[in-house]
Parts: structure tokens; sequence; C-alpha cells
């Protein structure tokens, strides 16, 4: 038995809000009533509770997501072991199946303090609060509470760096950088696909039944590459220009190529030579020892990036990769990257739908 | 400049109105030869006669009632309340009568009537001759209260007061009539509702009406020796009163302390502090503070009297105490 958690409806005109953090995470029994996760509209962070007894066994929303009103954020199950969405840790015999298995890894470090702060807790009915921290019971000024709101300063974490409240305006950081290093939260979702797909699509095109035939020899050799390029440009959520999508794809530790995708349909994938700019990288690792990469986190522009790492599945047949796509959490929403990964793994496995 | 002391800033007010308009003049005890108990308006029985100063019998709703029906029908008078303790005797006069007759009328009578009276303590007059009950005539939609805290001000409102076609109250402090202050020769008013930073700071206001603008100003002077500097405004009419230069300082400062006379409870400082919250809320990194006088009847006994209003050291003292951000607020 399983219960869906929408995002409530907080206010009169309000058609998202941002998840600020989760006070649960996946596998945690959770009880009606208690604080499940804040969310912040306008100006305001509330707090969410649960509606049910039971085990977070899905967080389909990381914090720092815009999630529309309505949508579905997380999973409550009578049992932990219903759990369909698995974090990053877990057991990677899950990722085995061919369905998108997704993962939300949301700043950890929010998450294991949110856990402590969990621990001793008053277990106070949750309420609506106006308040503009994220945690109602840590005293402050209300203009110490306006900074930290606008500079992003989580006041929880000001008490574990060792300050002690009431804060007032001359506590509060200039911005949360100071105090954490970097308040980015990257988010990640996994597929696994078998690429047999893939090839024979590529083996049947070369032999002159595809649909690049006749248009000259560069075209004549479609690569796996060129494909997923292709499959990557389909269906991005939140792409800024109207130019289409450029990817930059590194293969074999070393080998970049950059490809501009101007179409949906296969020829209209281009090797270009360079790029000053890419909304996509690919990092290929599935013909090397590498199983996982994460992109770093901080500050500059470059964790921004939306990052798609192919790396073999050990615990699977050789032909089976893993997709694991790491995205800034607000750069969009999970349930539109989950969607848009979703599309990638079942092109990969049947790149007809590509020319669908 | 020429200085003049509050009492003399008072009397050529009042005189320059009185020659300037000959509907204005005075009623009340002992304003004619005496000039008042405080000599505020000496000489001007000379000057106008007695057909427009006038001697009345110890009567204050007697004499207060004469004056909205003659303020109703084209005159400007001037009721000389000798202390602001005699308000409790002329409250229907004041709050039922001059106050609501231009709205009951329908705008077809008005009351340009002046109540000038006093307020303050230690003056060693006991209980009922030293009470500060401005609070008590602001509470009344229709009626408009000045508050001077200097001969420049209290030359410049009343001006103003006389003018003005709604009934006016204005407060004098009886132990400032000596001060002096620079009063320029030339003719000016002061506006109602803008209040006036005396002094400039950055990181706490301290709003102060009458002879508290004193202790305020005397208050920063400590206080900027122990390097805080603490911005002084002197709303000077507390009806109507000027929200936006207090709530634009307190916006820059943060903190704020408002210093009247009046008693504490349900007085001007709740007013002028409840003002600030609600409008510097976001702003605001230390709960606003109130000194107004002890809630208690003043002591006829010195040393008790002193104890029972604001003064510069305890405004120093509060003033430390939210800069430190003591949580005297929390549980």
């Amino acid at each position: 038995m399983s219960h869906e958690v929408l995002m409530p409806q907080l206010g009169m005109a309000q058609n998202s809000a941002i998840i600020v953090s989760w006070n649960k995470t996946v596998g945690e029994p959770v009880t009606e009533g208690e604080l499940l996760l804040e969310v912040e509209t306008d100006k305001a962070v509330m707090e969410v509770e649960s509606r049910h007894n039971g085990f977070v066994t899905a967080i389909l929303s990381g914090a720092g997501s815009d999630v529309p009103i309505g949508d579905v954020i997380a999973m409550i199950s009578a049992s932990a072991d219903d759990a369909v969405v698995v974090t990053k840790q877990t057991d990677p015999s899950t990722a085995a199946q061919k369905t998108t298995d997704a993962a939300v890894a949301a700043s950890s470090a929010t998450i294991s303090i949110k856990s402590t702060q969990k621990n001793n807790a008053d277990t106070a009915p949750a309420q609506t609060d106006t308040a503009l921290n994220n945690n109602h019971t840590i005293l402050a000024s209300p203009k110490a509470k306006r900074l930290a709101y606008e500079r992003g300063v989580d006041l929880q974490r000001l008490i574990e760096s060792g300050a002690v409240p009431p804060f007032h305006a001359a506590d509060i950081p200039r911005s949360s950088d100071q105090l954490t290093g970097s308040d980015q939260v990257i988010a990640m979702l996994q597929a696994t696909v078998d690429l047999t797909g893939i090839q024979d699509f590529i083996e049947w095109s070369n032999e002159g039944n595809g649909a690049n035939k006749g248009e000259g020899e560069s075209s004549s050799s479609l690569s796996t590459q060129q494909m997923l390029a292709a499959f990557c440009a389909s269906g991005m959520p939140s792409i800024s220009s109207g130019n289409g999508i450029t990817l930059r794809v590194t293969d074999h530790l070393d080998v970049v190529r950059y490809w501009m995708v101007g179409g949906t349909g296969l020829s209209a994938v281009v090797q270009v030579d360079n790029a000053a700019h890419w909304d996509i990288d690919i990092i290929d690792l599935s013909q090397t020892m590498i199983v996982d990469y994460l992109p770093a986190t901080g500050p500059s522009s470059i964790t921004r990036q939306v990052t798609l790492v192919v790396c073999s599945d050990p615990s699977a047949s050789q032909q089976s990769v893993n997709l694991r796509l790491y995205f800034p959490a607000s750069s969009m929403s999970t349930i539109a990257a989950a969607n848009w990964l979703q599309g990638i793994a079942k092109r990969c496995v049947n790149p007809l739908l590509q020319l669908i | 400049m020429r200085s003049i002391t509050l009492s003399q800033a008072v009397n050529e007010a009042i005189a320059e109105e009185m020659r300037r308009d000959p509907t204005v003049i005075i009623l009340g005890e002992d304003v004619a030869e005496a000039g008042t108990p405080f000599k505020v308006l000496s000489g001007l029985v000379e000057e106008f006669g007695t057909d427009r100063v006038i001697d009345t019998p110890i009567s204050e709703p007697g004499f207060t009632g004469i004056a909205v029906g003659a303020a109703m029908t084209g005159l400007r008078p001037i009721v000389d309340l000798m202390f602001g303790d005699f308000l409790y005797l002329v409250m229907d006069q004041l709050c039922n009568q001059a106050a609501k007759t231009h709205y009951m009328s329908g705008g077809k009578l008005t009351v340009p009537m002046v109540l000038r009276t006093n307020l303050g303590a230690t003056r060693r007059s006991a209980a009922q001759h030293s009470q500060s009950l401005h609070a008590l005539v602001a509470h009344i939609p229709g009626l408009k209260v000045a508050m001077p805290s200097s001969a420049y001000e209290a030359k410049g409102l009343m001006k103003t007061a006389i003018r003005d076609n709604n009934p006016v109250v204005i407060f004098e402090d009886k132990l400032m009539y000596q001060d002096k202050a620079p009063v320029p020769e030339e003719e000016f008013l002061i506006p109602f509702g803008e209040a006036k930073v005396h002094q400039a700071g950055d990181d706490i206001t301290l709003i102060a009406t009458s002879s508290m603008v004193q202790v305020a100003q005397a208050a920063a002077r400590l206080l900027a020796a122990q390097n805080i500097s603490a911005e002084v405004i002197d709303p000077r009419t507390i009806a109507p009163l000027d929200c936006s230069t207090l709530i634009e300082s307190v916006k820059k400062t943060s903190r704020a302390i408002v210093i009247d006379e009046g008693h504490q409870q349900y007085g001007v400082t709740a007013e002028i502090a409840s003002v600030i919250a609600h409008d510097a809320f976001y702003y605001l990194d230390a709960p606003v503070h109130r000194m107004g006088a002890m809630d208690v009847p003043v002591p006829f006994s010195p040393v008790l009297e002193d104890l029972t209003v604001p003064t510069p050291d305890r405004v120093v003292e509060q003033a430390k105490k939210l800069m430190r951000g003591v949580r005297e607020h929390v549980a």
C-alpha cells in the first residue's frame, strides 16, 4: 500500500513551490503529522507534514527543485521494502532492471543536518509557519532572518558552525558560500540500458537500409556516439537558446568531440570542430575501467552543466551500460529530468523511436 | 540668531497671530493681568485689551465650552488650560463637541480652536499637577496634538495651530518655559505631521517627544562617547504622526527606543512602537523598546518623583542592551 505525497497548495495565487529541505531520507520511517519537508513559496517557508504512517520509499524532487502544485514529490509505503526509487548508495542490483531507476542525491550535508535536527525535535505538530528561516525554533531577529533568507544562509548550519542563537544581523554571513563553500545541489538519475538495439540499428543502417542512404561518405558511418547525441537532444528540458543543442562528448578519457543537433532526425546531428559552450556534457566511460564520475560541485558556472555519464554495468551483461544523468537541482525539476532520461533510455533500447 | 525662552516664543507666536487676525482671542484663568502662573502671556492684555484676552471664572468646562461655541461662530479662540491635569474637566467639550462637530455637521461647522496646556513631572507639584496626558487626547479622532520640544518648535507649531481649522491641543513642558533656543525673528511656520531629525545616526533610533528630546539628545552624546551612533527624532506632532520618517530611520538603524513622558501603559510609546514593529518588521534587529513615565501616580517625594521619568542614563543603559542583542524578549 503506497501513498503519493503531492506538492501542496499553500497560497492562493501559487503555481509551484521550491523544496527547501527534506526532513526524511528514503527508507526512513515516518508517522502521520511528522515533519516531512519544508517548502518555500513567495517569501515564506512552510512545513509540510506527513499524512500517512509508513516509510519514505521515494523522494522524487530534491532540495532546490521548483515543483508545480499537485506533482508527486515522494512516496510513502507501508513497508520499507517497497522502495521504488533508490538512492545512489543502495544495492546496485536494483539498477539491473530496464526501467528508469531514479536516484536523487540532494545535498548530503543538508540531509544529514536535517536528520540530526529531527532527533532532538520536540515532535511538535507541524504547522504553517510564516517565519523566514527554515526552522521556526531557531531564535533570530526579524532582520537576521530576512538577511539569512536573502543570502541563502541556513540558520541550522550556522548553529553547527558554532554560533549561538539568538542571531542578530551581525551573525549572518555575507553568503552561504562563506559558511559551507557551496550550496549547489546536484541531483542524479540513473537508467540501465542494453545497447544491443543501437548496435543492431547501426549495422542495419550502414548496410544501406537507413535514413542516411545516399547522403555521402561522412554520414555513412553512423556511430553510437552520434545516436546518443541525437537521443540526448530530444526532449531536453530547459534549453535556453533556440539554435539547437550543443553537446561535448568525451570518450576513451581524452577523445573530445562536439556535436550540434539542429533537429530530431539523425541527419540533423553534425559534428563540429569546436564549441565555446555546450548544453550537455557526455562522458563515455564504457570503454574504460572507471565505473563512475561525479561532476565537481562549486560556485563556478561549470557546476550548472548537465552531465550524462555512460559507464559499464559490471553486474550485468557486456552490452548493458548505466546512463547517469547529473543535473543541478535548480536547472530542471526531477520529474522533467526523469522523463528526459526515460526518453533517452527507451531510444537506446529501440532506436526506431527516434524516427517517429 | 537670537535665542529666546520657550515662554517668550509662545508669547510671540500668539501676539503675532493676534495682530495678523482679529478673530484670535484668549480665554482662561489668570491670562490677563496675571499673564498665567508661568508668565507666558505677560503683556498681551496691554496690547490687545480685555475684550481679546479674557479672564474667566475658575470653571474649565465653562470657558472651554464657550470657546467651542465661539469657534463654531467665527472666532479663533485660544483656550488656556492652566495645568494639563485639568483636561479631565473639559473632556466633553473637547472630545465630544470640538472633535466631532465638523464631522457631525457634515462639514458645515468648524472648530478652529487651540487648547494650550502643559505636561511634565519633576516640578514637585504632586500627583494632580504633574501628569502628561497627551495620549488621552491623541486617542480621539478629530483632535490634533502638538508637542514642542524647544522654543523654536513652540513658536512654529503654535502659529500653525492657530491657523488650523481643526481643534488643536498643544502641550508645553512646564519645566521648559525658561529654556532658551535660537528662534528666527522673521515669521515661520512648522507644518503638522513632519518629524524633525535632530541628529543623524546609524546604530539606534531614539524617538522622543517634548522635553524627552533633550533626554534623548543627552543620551546620544553619552552613546557617541561609546562609539554608538544614535539618531534622534522628534515627531513634533503625535496626531498627525509622521510615520514614514520614523520607519525610514529604523530601517537604517534596525533598533529603536521610544521615549515619552506620558504613562507607559497604553501610551504614545506603544502607538509609535507598534507602527515601527509593523512597518519596519523585517529590518528590526532588536525589539522596539518603550520608555514612558512609570505607571504610578506621580509621587510628591522628590527622590521618588525623579525615579518615575526617563533619564539619559537609563536611555543609554537600554540602548546598550539593544546593541548587544540581549534576549530580553524570548523565553
